[in-house]
Parts: structure tokens; sequence; C-alpha cells
């Protein structure tokens, strides 16, 4: 799973995030909630994001949102 | 379609097999009778057929396929008439002016066999109540849920008829039965009217119609379900907005968005152990969270819900700005709508979190492709 995920998921979503804030550019959508609840399990649960420092810094953007904290309340 | 396509005795290897048809063969006659826009309508509405037991594969290992697969028709009588499906199309194909009594009376015993199927199918398609819901609506929405799909079948009967459904004198339809008249016409001028929408779509709104009549008198307003940049008005608007979610667990998605967008959720805390109860079952027949029920609309699958999240929300958006700037065309997506790009991409999206939705959640607990049932991709089409 860690070589999928480094060879097939990381590059894509590396791609789509560049240097943006969101995965959309600069504004969240949508997008982020169903991508970054996946990379908040891919994170909490199976440490996957070590070597993505780009990813993890976004899916801290993401956890700092005041409705993501709502509703993971307890599991960050 | 029995008179349509070739139907014969065929041999493989030492097995004949008696008046069977080949499944591609179906399809191109569907297509070709324009009871289908394209093959993979035409497939979708040949595995309504096999689902609901009007052709069945040779050996019953496959559903209608656009391939070299053997297919009886069984003896499952849609109509009153003899030959299944056949007399409704055929009659409507062979003479486009034949008699609106007899393109009328098929259709009627469609419907009222429809019933009679559905009363003993119901259960495979039913949704528990909702605290609010009383048990008497429940049980139209089920059956009309359940009708939905036969619905679908049925259209193409209302579409090559393509007469005002009526219902004959003779009989003395009950309410139901006059409920689904109306799903049965609407899915018809859904069809005929030039919109993209599919079958799916077309029965979704049949089913939503039906339901919203048959709990309320006929004369009040059909219930419509929401339309980006259309102008509804429904009972969800005022209805609480309920989510069966597991702490920490994929349903999640939906109740951070649900938050993002400030829609009010009522939310059923689960445990994993009780997702294959019966009670349960019943709201979610995938037997996974998260499931959401909005007003009589019951939705499951992450992905759809939140697609459902957001068309709501940009209804809602909608409405609030036209009140605010009179005269303003309303709003086309919700603040948190992906642009444009991403409508394809957001399906790349999905695929590439494939890996945590179906592999992870199998491997930390236990479940995985096997929850997808044919139930998921109606409540992507509802949505």
């Amino acid at each position: 799973m860690t070589t999928w995920f480094n060879h097939v998921v990381a590059p894509v979503l590396q791609q789509h995030l560049g240097d943006s804030e969101y995965i959309n550019g600069p504004n969240f959508t949508a997008t982020d909630v169903y991508v970054g609840f996946s990379l908040f399990v891919a994170e909490t649960q199976l440490g996957l994001l070590q070597t993505h420092k780009q990813l993890k810094a976004y899916l801290y953007r993401l956890m700092a949102r005041p409705a993501f904290q709502a509703a993971l309340k307890g599991w960050q | 379609m029995a008179t349509g396509i070739s139907v014969k005795d065929r041999r493989y290897f030492l097995t004949v097999y008696n008046n069977c048809f080949v499944g591609s063969d179906a399809v191109t006659w569907l297509v070709q009778n324009t009871h289908a826009q394209s093959r993979k309508e035409a497939v979708l509405l040949g595995r309504a057929m096999v689902k609901w037991g009007f052709i069945r594969h040779v050996e019953g290992d496959h559903t209608l396929k656009d391939m070299t697969l053997w297919y009886h028709f069984t003896n499952k009588k849609l109509g009153a008439s003899a030959a299944g499906i056949s007399p409704t199309e055929t009659a409507s194909t062979a003479n486009n002016g034949s008699s609106n009594s007899s393109s009328t009376a098929s259709l009627s015993s469609i419907s009222t066999s429809n019933l009679n199927t559905l009363r003993s199918r119901a259960s495979m398609v039913s949704f528990a109540p909702s605290s609010s819901s009383n048990s008497a609506s429940l049980n139209n929405l089920s059956s009309s849920l359940s009708m939905s799909n036969l619905a679908s079948l049925a259209s193409m009967a209302a579409r090559s008829a393509s007469q005002p459904i009526q219902t004959p004198a003779r009989m003395t339809p009950s309410a139901e039965v006059v409920s689904s008249y109306r799903a049965l016409a609407q899915v018809g001028a859904m069809q005929q009217s030039k919109s993209t929408n599919d079958l799916h779509a077309a029965a979704a709104g049949a089913a939503a119609s039906a339901s919203a009549s048959a709990s309320a008198s006929a004369s009040t307003p059909r219930f419509v379900p929401p339309v980006i940049g259309g102008v509804t008005a429904t009972s969800r608007d005022i209805a609480p907005f309920l989510l069966w979610h597991i702490p920490g667990s994929r349903s999640s998605r939906v109740l951070w968005l649900a938050y993002e967008l400030d829609v009010a959720v009522e939310v059923t805390p689960m445990k994993p152990e009780h997702l294959k109860r019966p009670e349960y079952l019943a709201i979610n027949p995938n037997g996974s969270v998260p499931a959401a029920r909005h007003g009589d609309l019951p939705l499951w699958e992450g992905g759809a819900i939140m697609e459902y999240l957001l068309k709501f929300a940009a209804l809602d958006s909608a409405k609030f700005e036209s009140k605010s700037t009179p005269g303003a065309p309303p709003s086309p997506a919700s603040p948190l709508q992906p642009p444009e790009w991403t409508q394809v991409n957001w399906a790349r999206h999905q695929m590439y979190s494939y890996w945590s939705i179906v592999t992870l959640d199998e491997k930390l607990f236990g479940f995985g492709s096997s929850r997808l049932t044919n139930s998921t991709s109606a409540s992507y089409a509802l949505v």
C-alpha cells in the first residue's frame, strides 16, 4: 500500500495541488473534503505522508478548519 | 421484443438451449426501435428486465450484457396479454396509428400488474421510517420507490405509446394506481421531452412524484426533486437532514461537508457492529455508513450524498441570493461546488481515493468492495 500511495496517489494529488492552497486552487471546495479525508486516514492510521511534506502541509491546512474539527472531534 | 429479434434453438457443445436470443441482438433491437438512445442505455434497460425477471440468461449466470450471451424470455407477464412486454411494443411499433384504447389498455394492465408485483417485492427495496414519518407514508414510499425500477421499464411502453395516459372508465383505480399512472405519465413525458435525463433520473422523478401524490391529497402540487438552477419548492426545505454516522469513519466526509455548507444535520451515531442489523439494512441495504435521509429521499454512498448536499446548498444559496437582489438569476452552484474541470477530475479523484475507500476499509474494518450493491448506482442516480 505504501508503494501504491507513493507512486500512484501522491504524484497525482501533488500535481493537482501544485503550489496552491487547495486542490482546485486558492479556494476551498468539496473536492478538498473528499480528498482531505482520505489523506487524513492515510496520515493518522497509516503514517503515509511522512515523505510528502506538501501534502502534509495541505492536510494540516484542512485540519485547521472549524468544520473539520467539528466533524472529526476526538479523532485527530 | 420477442418478435423483433432472432429467437431460436441454439447449441453449445452438447447442450441445446431452446428459444433463446443473443444479448447483443436485444441491445441492437432496443436501440433501433428507439427504446434506448444508446447501447449503454439499452443495457441498463435490459438489466432492469433481468432484475425483474422478464428475461433470463440461459444458465442464470449473467445479467443482460452487450455480448454473445444467450437469454430466454421468461413466462412472466408484464401485461394481462399473452407475451410479456411485447404486446405493447409490437402494437405501437407495428402501427403508429393504432387505436388509443389498445395502447391505454396495455398501459393500464402494466401499471396494475406493476403494483401487484411490487407489493410482493416492496420489502426488497424498503426504507425504514425516519422518526417523523409514519408507517403509512412509508409504505407508499417503499412501493413507489421500488416501482421506479418497473417504471423505467414501463417507460418504454409509455414513450412508444405516446398517448396521454387515461384511466379506463371500467376500472375503479385505488389511489395507488392513480399515483402510478402519474408516475408513468411523468416518465413518459420526461422521455419525450428532449431532456438529457437518463432512465434512472426519470424513474427517480417518477418515484418522487408518486410518493408525494400518494401521501398527500391528489390535488397538491407534484413533488419535484431539487434541480440546480431550477426553481423548486420542496418539503425538504424544512425537513431535517438525517445522517447515520460512525465517528471517525468515511461518513465523516459527509458530516464535514455539511458543516462546511452550514446544513443543519441530525446525526444518528452508529457502531460498526450495528451495520448489518436488519433495522439498519432497511435504511441502507448496503449495510454501510454513511446513509442519509432528507425528507422522503433516502440516500447512501458518501459521494452521492456529498453531491446531493452540494446541489441542495446551491438551491438554498440561490434562493437566498434572489431574495437579497430581486430578479437576479439563481446562482448555478454552491460556494463549494468544485469548478468546471473538476466535474471530470472529480471522478478521477474518487478513483484515486479508491485505495482508501475500498482497500483501506478492507484492511481496517474487514469489509470493502462487497458493500457495493446495485442499489448504490440507484442512489447516485437519485442525486
